[in-house]
């Protein structure tokens, strides 16, 4: 249990996680019609479909906890195969195909090996991050013991360390990889960290390519695996949560770069959930993401789009309406979660947080969560600044009121929370810089 | 120009960030069985970590699983504010099972049904020995003695 596993017992968890994965992208596919449009890339596409499947059989298993009944993975897997034959029968028309990418150059090569090498400090558990014991991998645990959500073992008094009042989609993943493999084996759940920091390089890819310029596309690739793969070493972010909402936000960045239309309504409204169902500051994240995009559409149209409310409201009001009342109903919430606004704080707070800028598994480029009120300047990316920015400020909000010891809330937490920021400014800038080139 | 200039010292800077991480990665690896480190920086692979999955592998063993478990660690001079309160965590991550609370908790007393003593030298009335295990001890915890008639 704290050591790496053996060959076969390792190989069986992984490819039960490579199984759902697949599942889960595959049932997310069947909505293709609706999420992609013609000029998204095949990795895109892909990373799309597996957020939407993650959040269908999100929804499948708190629907099977509601009603009692426990996850056993032949049902599991039963489940999940009539949701892909029910959504293929009955889903929206299916997007026209799309050819994988042919085009691989250096910087497709170099996020690999950055991917390769955070992978091996992730199987042998070594970048593994300390919450994955104290609250993500832990509950994954209990959950594949109890089949299900142990919503009285999370309420125990005691329990508060474990954050009972987030929600529960990596547990849940860890958790049927487990049921699916027979056994909770952490190396291979591991691999979580890794198909989501893949989807970040699938999105990255995407983005500065459409602008034309390839080599700033490669160069921008690679240095997102670098830089994603030595903060995720150097901080212990393998097995966390932190993944997923970047991995949210980047997604929806194409959609926040383009004129609003359909699927980027999707795209977003898929995104917000997903962020929501992830961790609880996801949860405001969702409602900025969706918020932005529904502001674009009314500048844009110049009227209110129920559609469009739907489409980005929708999948997010989905997964956060059960977890509120679950949290609400088994009296979860803690806290420590809000109180006053302090204002007096600021003089431990603002010198903490440059304490927690200087965190050495940055190297120096925490300051590019400043990119947020830069790329306010560019009109293209105004909306991916909008939202890294006021996100930014809901975390030194939070710091402000949460009635907890401020200093160490900030040490133990500001740094981390930059990496949800930091890969889509990154991504974005390139896109601003050359538009800037371009011309407005 | 310097709109290529940025991204391409970014990206050397990321390459020589992403250098050095991978080399104190690898150095960490190979030194994790002789670097000693306190319960908040606990690492899989730490030796003392090794040393309380041994002991929770016994407690496995022997009690049956849902049950209400305390956890004492001692408070040793010099360690940490939070020492006792880490491996407690760890202690819960590793008995999955079972409800492990530290036993400092107000709920300990009332709630528990065994006791893992790891080397705190607890000997409280009551507590029944269950084993003495590698490195620590487990109790059964008993009910308390009726109050005495007036």
């Amino acid at each position: 249990m704290t050591a790496p596993p053996s060959l076969l017992s390792g190989l069986i968890a992984a490819a039960a996680v490579l199984v759902l994965l697949a599942l889960l992208a595959v049932l997310g596919s069947r909505f293709s019609g609706a999420l992609v449009r013609s000029g998204d890339g095949a990795l895109f596409r892909w990373v799309v479909y597996g957020m939407a499947g993650s959040l269908v059989a999100h929804l499948l298993l708190t629907g099977l906890d509601a009603a009692g009944v426990p996850w056993h993975p032949a049902l599991l897997a039963g489940l999940l195969a009539a949701a892909i034959a029910l959504a293929h029968r009955f889903g929206p028309e299916r997007a026209e195909r799309t050819r994988l990418p042919s085009d691989l150059g250096w910087g497709d090569g170099v996020a690999l090996l950055a991917v390769l090498v955070f992978a091996c400090t992730a199987w042998t558990l070594w970048s593994t991050t300390p919450d994955f014991v104290y609250h993500w991998g832990h509950k994954g645990q209990r959950f594949f013991l109890h089949q299900g959500v142990d919503y009285a073992w999370l309420a125990r008094p005691w329990n508060w360390v474990l954050h009972p009042d987030y929600p529960n989609l990596l547990p849940e993943l860890y958790a049927v990889s487990a049921l699916f493999a027979g056994r909770f084996e952490p190396s291979a759940l591991m691999l979580w960290s890794v198909a989501f920091f893949l989807q970040m390089l699938a999105v990255a890819r995407e983005v500065p390519g459409e602008t034309g310029d390839r080599r700033l596309a490669q160069m921008v690739l690679a240095t997102l695996g670098l830089l994603a793969a030595f903060y995720g070493m150097g901080h212990l972010l393998a097995g966390a949560a932190e993944w997923m909402i970047a991995l949210a936000f980047l997604t929806a960045v194409p959609a926040l770069l383009r004129p609003p239309d359909r699927a980027g309504d999707w795209q977003v409204g898929l995104a917000a959930a997903f962020a929501a169902a992830s961790k609880i500051e996801g949860a405001p994240f969702a409602l900025l993401l969706a918020g932005t995009q529904l502001v674009r559409r009314l500048a844009a149209e110049r009227r209110l789009d129920l559609h469009a409310m739907l489409r980005l409201g929708l999948p997010a009001a989905a997964v956060g309406a059960p977890w509120l009342g679950r949290v609400f109903h088994h009296d979860l919430f803690l806290g420590s979660n809000s109180g006053t606004f302090e204002l007096s704080r600021a003089k431990i707070i603002f010198p903490a947080v440059a304490e927690a800028l200087a965190d050495p598994a940055w190297h120096g480029l925490s300051w590019l969560v400043l990119l947020g009120p830069v790329l306010l300047l560019v009109r293209r990316t105004r909306p991916v600044g909008f939202v890294a920015t006021c996100q930014l400020l809901f975390y030194l909000y939070v710091y402000f009121t949460a009635p907890v010891d401020t200093r160490y809330y900030v040490l133990t937490s500001f740094s981390r929370l930059l990496f949800h920021l930091i890969p889509a400014l990154v991504v974005a800038a390139a896109v601003g810089m050359q538009q800037k080139d371009q011309g407005p | 120009m310097w709109r290529k200039t940025i991204p391409g010292l970014l990206l050397l800077w990321c390459a020589l960030s992403f250098a050095l991480e991978m080399a104190r990665a690898l150095e960490g690896w190979d030194r994790r069985g002789i670097t000693p480190r306190s319960p908040s920086t606990w690492r899989f692979g730490s030796p003392q970590l090794e040393r309380l999955a041994t002991c929770l592998g016994e407690v496995r063993r022997r009690v049956p699983p849902g049950r209400t478990i305390a956890y004492a660690a001692p408070v040793r001079p010099g360690a940490e504010k939070n020492d006792v309160f880490f491996r407690a965590l760890w202690a819960a991550y590793l008995l999955p099972g079972d409800d492990v609370l530290p036993i400092q908790d107000p709920a300990a007393a009332q709630v528990a049904q065994y006791v893992v003593d790891d080397r705190a030298g607890l000997d409280l009335a009551r507590l029944e020995l269950v084993a003495q295990l590698t490195g620590c001890r487990l109790f059964r915890v008993l009910p308390p003695s009726p109050a005495p008639s007036p």
